[in-house]
């Protein structure tokens, strides 16, 4: 469990190490690659091209190796490293030492060599890129051997070296970016920018992957190696930087140099050879205007002269500034016509032509002197220029040099700070730890781990030392806990007090003993555990002597007494013994609560009253027999039970056989004369008859042993009267006789089972019921035995809700007998509970309700039927009632109207008025067929309900144009009929006739010359169809809709429109009669009666 | 619409109570008037075919006032006993003095008119075929009766 916490994050941390180095390597490859993709094209990408391969193409494909290298190093592929590793090496090395010696062996053209077209720029690899890959190189093969999980101190050359290859590729970056050093370059060849961010992204890839190992690796390094490797570093630095700095002063020195070597030599030469030529000219002048002065050869010779020091001169020049070589030239031609020229006019001095001369020398010569001079002047300017070039170069290098100092300094400064923090924080945090364990040890706090242990050098040292005293400290911890331990588990209670009398350690039983808390007792003076009374004849001297006699003193009087802290006195035994210790004498006391042992003395005695108490209560008798003599002893009780007088009482065997009823007597006298042949324990029971004539049962048991050193027999045994006993025993069994018959008998299966359900009883109803026999049954599962599989669950809710303390009632389910058979049954359960009231089984009382449930359904069918034909009754009436009222007067109004006619025609006739006679027969006769119209339409409203002629199939569509055809009184009158009308099979009378009934009310009704009678059909839902009629005529209003169903309803008084008012009414019944409803909807003009109709009958 | 059918001539001067017969039979409209002309009443003899057109003619005011109403039960569209329920719930008409005239025997019937307040409930087949005893009644009946002139 400890471990798993630092394991995972140690695993997550190096996972994430391995994610930033991979990523950085891919970093790198993409850079290589891409170089190198530049190079084999480099139409590719023109415009970046020449920056792109600044960097050499043995640097791409360095860097590249050097992403192979990182990827290795996180698969640990050691021999890859090296291979890469050597490869670098030997690519950079050699340029190295190219670069350094001069040796050629072309290792750049080696791969260039190999591309396809001849790359337009040729690199080389830069000698501080060659440089640090080296550098790199050896990292690599060095991290080869020190990379996890070797671990050894290899690593910290390997961080160190990436140090300084991300200090030398840094510096050149800052070179490129900030120009902080502009002119650094190793032999003046610059590191490619890319080339150093590629150095930087790898060292840095290295660095971050060995720092913490490195960290670790250099904290177990003794202190003087932490020492030497910070001071190592640090050389390193300074002489890297110092190396920069030398680099400038070489820079400067060389410039000066050049400066010295060149262009002041240059000019000086100029200078003597101008001084040289205006000699001659002075002297050729001052001759022209005095030519006294002249003398032969003078000034030929001064001209040879002049010429070995000029061709001189000049030979330096040449020699120095090879640039000025045009000058010199054309110098050397001027001044070689120039001596021609000055050596002819000579000639005329010699000829003593002066004038000529004059003329000469005043005019040419100066022009062609004037040409010298310019040439000279051209030559000096040159060198002048140079040297303030020169100059303007050291100025600059002295600023660059002053910039480096700066950098040396703060990196130094820097450096220097992290270094040292570092080797202190690797020291002080070591120290640290060890300082916190030491602390923790002085506390003895042990479970803090040791850490260092491993490590080699001084701090392992310490760690070592410290894990012995942790030793030594557990050990001691050790001994101490089971001091404590047997001192806390000592049955006494152990007091040791100082000479004062003070308390200094007492033990668990103590604690119980005076009933204090350790804490209470601690510190307080002795005194406190001893009574007042037993105190009061001591004084405290403050010597150990007071202890012994404070001590004592709780003996004092016959009884050693001990106060507890609740201020009660108990007697205690103790024990004492003084101890010498370092802080003076001792008194160590045991003591032992004896309250127990004293009450166990009373109780003793007590109990021994008591015995002879309870036998007389208890009714238990004693008895001893003495074989040899016949002599027999009873206590009081055995009086008391055998209802005897002691006086009158024989105390002999024959007596005590005389009290035993005669039907016993043979058996007792029997079991009773085994046990004495075989000195076994003798038990039995039989019945007393007492003097009144009652009978008492008694349970005698009896011991026979040999009285000591004799052959003597004596027998001891006690009788117990347990008449009340036997009878209750009588009763239950009876009871239960009665009970186990009832249960074997009873026609209901009465089990019984665990409250988990397995069956501990089977009675003969249940083996009727379901086939099981009680054998086959008990032990089983009820579940599994009689509910079927989907029931299971019910027995196991049936168990919980009894295991719970309900009863369950008529619980009504299905149960599975053994031949298969399904019975319906109800189940009664109730706990069976002992006597302490807990759950030990349940009893189950199983119905077979087959029967019960056969009738219940029968009941209900009967009920239903009865209902039904209760409500055809009522229909019935209802329509019985009906017929009654409308008989009353729709019936009756016909005839009553006959009679009255028939007078009002007597009467007419008898008063001759026979204008009205004529009307008034008319009108008879019209009463009398309505009489007959709503005697026939009544006959077929009651026949309606009556189910009869037969199923045909219906053609609808010609059924409707027939029945509309005879029906149709009116010629305006139209039929329009769906198109989707149906063939179906029905009763085709009625339908005809609820058909016929509704046209022949549209056609009646209707009130224009012309109208649409529209029939129209849908499907109801699966048992019945829709069939609608509408027409267009006047329309039922609404307040009359509710009435036009009844019978003998007309809308308008039959003198108007003859109609019995029987037609929808007979609509209505047909329909209900199968089932269907009839409904109207009408709003406005026209009216549509729709009707279903079932769709099989 | 011809309400009135009795007597063929109106004698303005006459202050008489009018008659309004409520019937869908011809006959029995008939024959009432008959019974009139036979006890030379001439009282005005209104009829209407059914309940509502009853209504429209008292709502309208076409019955003169004072008036009796003769109720027949069975009527197409609007029925006797639905007549009374609305009659009686129109405040103006409420007062109205209706008898009931029908064929009806059913105490049903007899006990709904009479919970409307008829001034009797008068069976066809008891009256002698030319409702000369009803009409005899009625005679009485506005001649001692003091009916109500508000309306």
């Amino acid at each position: 469990m400890h471990h798993t916490q630092p394991t995972s994050e140690v695993t997550n941390l190096s996972k994430k190490k391995d994610f930033v180095t991979q990523c950085l390597a891919s970093l790198l490859f993409a850079i290589g690659a891409f170089v190198i993709f530049l190079w084999n094209s480099p139409t590719a990408l023109a415009a970046i091209y020449p920056q792109a391969v600044a960097m050499a193409y043995n640097t791409a494909i360095c860097i590249i190796l050097l992403s192979f290298s990182l990827l290795a190093l996180i698969y640990e592929k050691r021999q890859i490293i090296i291979l890469c590793a050597a490869v670098i090496f030997l690519l950079s090395g050699l340029t190295y030492i190219e670069y350094q010696w001069g040796v050629s062996v072309g290792v750049h053209y080696w791969f260039t060599h190999w591309l396809a077209y001849s790359p337009p720029l040729q690199r080389l690899m830069s000698p501080t890129a060659a440089f640090c890959l080296v550098l790199a190189s050896f990292s690599l093969i060095l991290s080869s051997t020190a990379a996890p999980p070797n671990e050894n101190n290899l690593m910290i050359p390997v961080v160190f070296l990436n140090f300084i290859i991300v200090t030398i590729a840094t510096i050149a970056l800052l070179g490129y970016g900030i120009g902080l050093i502009p002119v650094f370059g190793w032999l003046g060849i610059k590191m490619a920018p890319h080339t150093a961010i590629g150095l930087i992204l790898f060292s840095s890839a290295m660095v971050f992957y060995f720092y913490q190992y490195a960290i670790n690796t250099f904290n177990r390094l003794k202190f003087f190696y932490r020492m030497i490797t910070g001071f190592g570093f640090m050389a390193l630095l300074v002489i890297a930087i110092g190396s920069a700095a030398i680099l400038q002063i070489n820079t400067v020195s060389a410039i000066t140099q050049e400066l010295y070597r060149n262009s002041w030599q240059v000019n000086n030469a100029v200078l003597r050879i101008k001084t040289e030529i205006n000699t001659i000219n002075r002297a050729l002048k001052n001759t022209a205007i005095n030519p006294t002065i002249y003398s032969n050869n003078k000034i030929p010779n001064d001209i040879k002269f002049a010429k070995t020091i000029i061709i001189q001169s000049m030979a330096f020049i040449r020699n120095n500034e090879p640039s000025m070589i045009n000058n010199i030239n054309e110098f050397e031609i001027n001044f070689s016509e120039w001596e021609k020229f000055v050596l002819a006019s000579c000639k005329l001095l010699d000829s003593k032509d002066y004038t000529q001369f004059a003329q000469r020398t005043l005019y040419a010569s100066q022009e062609q002197i004037y040409q010298l001079e310019t040439i000279l002047e051209r030559i000096s300017f040159h060198a002048q220029m140079r040297i303030t070039e020169l100059n303007t170069l050291a100025t600059n290098t002295k600023n660059d040099a002053k910039n480096l100092i700066y950098i040396i300094v703060t990196i130094f400064f820097i450096a220097g700070l992290l270094v040292s923090s570092l080797i202190t924080r690797s020291l002080t945090s070591q120290l640290q730890k060890i300082r916190q364990l030491m602390l923790n040890l002085a506390d003895e706090k042990l479970d803090a781990p040791i850490p260092f242990t491993d490590h080699p050098q001084e701090i392992g040292d310490m760690a070592r030392t410290l894990a012995i005293f942790k030793e030594n400290i557990t050990t001691r911890l050790r001994l101490e806990k089971r001091l404590r331990q047997v001192i806390e588990s000592t049955p006494n209670g152990i007091i040791m007090a100082n000479s004062a009398g003070v308390i200094e350690i007492v033990n668990a039983q103590t604690e119980h003993i005076f009933g204090y808390d350790r804490s209470e007792l601690l510190g307080k003076p002795v005194e406190e555990l001893i009574p007042k009374s037993a105190i009061s004849n001591i004084t405290n001297n403050g010597d150990i002597f007071f202890t012994k006699k404070a001590i004592e003193a709780m003996g004092t009087g016959h009884e050693l007494l001990g106060l507890r802290r609740d201020g009660s006195e108990f007697p205690l035994e103790i024990g004492l013994a003084p101890i010498e210790a370092d802080d003076g004498t001792k008194m160590l006391a045991a003591i032992v609560d004896i309250t127990e042992r004293k009450n166990i003395a009373a109780a003793l005695n007590s109990s021994r009253e008591l015995l002879e108490l309870t036998t007389r209560i208890n009714q238990i008798g004693i008895w001893e027999y003495l074989l040899e003599s016949d002599h027999l002893i009873w206590n009081e009780a055995m009086f008391d039970i055998y209802g005897r007088s002691k006086e009158l009482f024989t105390h002999n065997h024959n007596a005590w056989r005389q009290c035993v009823h005669p039907d016993d007597i043979v058996n007792v006298e029997k079991t009773f004369q085994e046990s004495m042949k075989t000195l076994t324990p003798y038990v039995s029971k039989f019945r007393i008859v007492l003097p009144d004539g009652s009978i008492k049962y008694i349970h005698a048991k009896a011991k026979v042993e040999k009285i000591e050193n004799t052959s003597k027999l004596r027998i001891l045994g006690t009788n117990m009267d347990i008449t009340r006993e036997e009878l209750t025993f009588a009763k239950i069994h009876e009871l239960e006789t009665l009970r186990s018959s009832i249960v074997e008998y009873s026609e209901d299966g009465i089990i019984s089972k665990t409250p988990y359900g397995i069956i501990t009883s089977w009675n003969a109803g249940a083996t009727n019921m379901f086939g099981y026999t009680a054998d086959e049954a008990i032990g089983q599962s009820i579940s599994d035995l009689l509910f079927p599989e989907d029931r299971r669950e019910e027995e196991q809710m049936l168990l919980s809700s009894v295991r719970s303390e309900l009863v369950v009632q008529h619980f009504e389910t299905i149960h599975r007998c053994k031949d298969g058979r399904l019975l319906n049954v109800s189940i009664t359960l109730s706990p069976i509970k002992d006597a302490a009231g807990n759950i030990i089984g349940v009893s189950a009382i199983k119905r077979d309700i087959t029967d019960a449930i056969k009738s219940r359904e029968l009941l209900a069918k009967r009920q239903h039927e009865l209902e039904k034909s209760n409500e055809e009754l009522d229909r019935s009436n209802k329509e019985l009632e009906t017929f009654a009222y409308v008989a009353s007067h729709d019936l009756k109004s016909p005839l009553r109207g006959i009679s009255q006619l028939s007078s009002w025609i007597d009467e007419d006739l008898a008063e001759k008025k026979y204008a009205a006679v004529d009307k008034h027969t008319q009108m008879l006769r019209n009463r009398i067929q309505r009489m007959e119209k709503l005697l026939d339409d009544l006959l077929i409203f009651y026949r309606a309900g009556k189910v009869e002629g037969t199923q045909n199939i219906i053609y609808l569509n010609q059924m409707a144009k027939d029945i509309f055809e005879i029906q149709n009184t009116k010629s305006g009158l139209q039929l329009e009929t769906a198109a989707d009308l149906p063939t179906f099979t029905t009763l085709s009378t009625p339908f005809e006739q609820v058909l016929r009934n509704l046209f022949s009310n549209a056609v009646k009704h209707h009130d224009r010359e012309t109208g649409v009678i529209r029939l129209s059909y849908r499907e109801l839902n699966e048992y019945f169809y829709e069939f609608t009629v509408c027409d267009d005529g006047p329309g039922i209003s609404e307040k009359f809709q509710h009435r036009i169903f009844g019978m003998f309803q007309t809308l308008k008084p039959r003198d108007e429109l003859e109609g019995s008012g029987m037609g929808l009414a007979l609509i209505k019944k047909i329909v209900e009669n199968y089932g269907g409803r009839v409904s109207l909807a009408s709003a406005g003009r026209g009216c549509c009666f729709s009707f279903s109709w079932p769709k099989k009958m | 619409m011809i309400a009135k059918v009795y007597p063929p001539v109106q004698h303005e001067h006459t202050q008489t109570v009018s008659l309004l017969i409520v019937e869908d039979d011809d006959i029995d409209a008939t024959a009432l008037q008959r019974a009139l002309h036979k006890l030379k009443l001439l009282n005005p003899l209104y009829r209407a075919k059914d309940g509502l057109e009853a209504l429209e003619l008292l709502r309208a005011g076409e019955i003169p006032s004072p008036y009796i109403i003769l109720l027949d039960l069975n009527m197409p569209r609007m029925n006797g006993l639905e007549f009374l329920e609305e009659l009686r719930s129109d405040p103006i008409l409420t007062h109205a003095i209706v008898f009931v005239l029908t064929t009806s025997k059913s105490d049903e019937d007899i006990i709904s008119a009479y919970r409307e307040h008829v001034a009797g409930y008068l069976l066809k087949q008891r009256m002698d075929n030319d409702f000369m005893q009803v009409v005899g009644l009625l005679d009485h009946y506005w001649r001692i009766i003091e009916l109500p002139l508000t309306m």
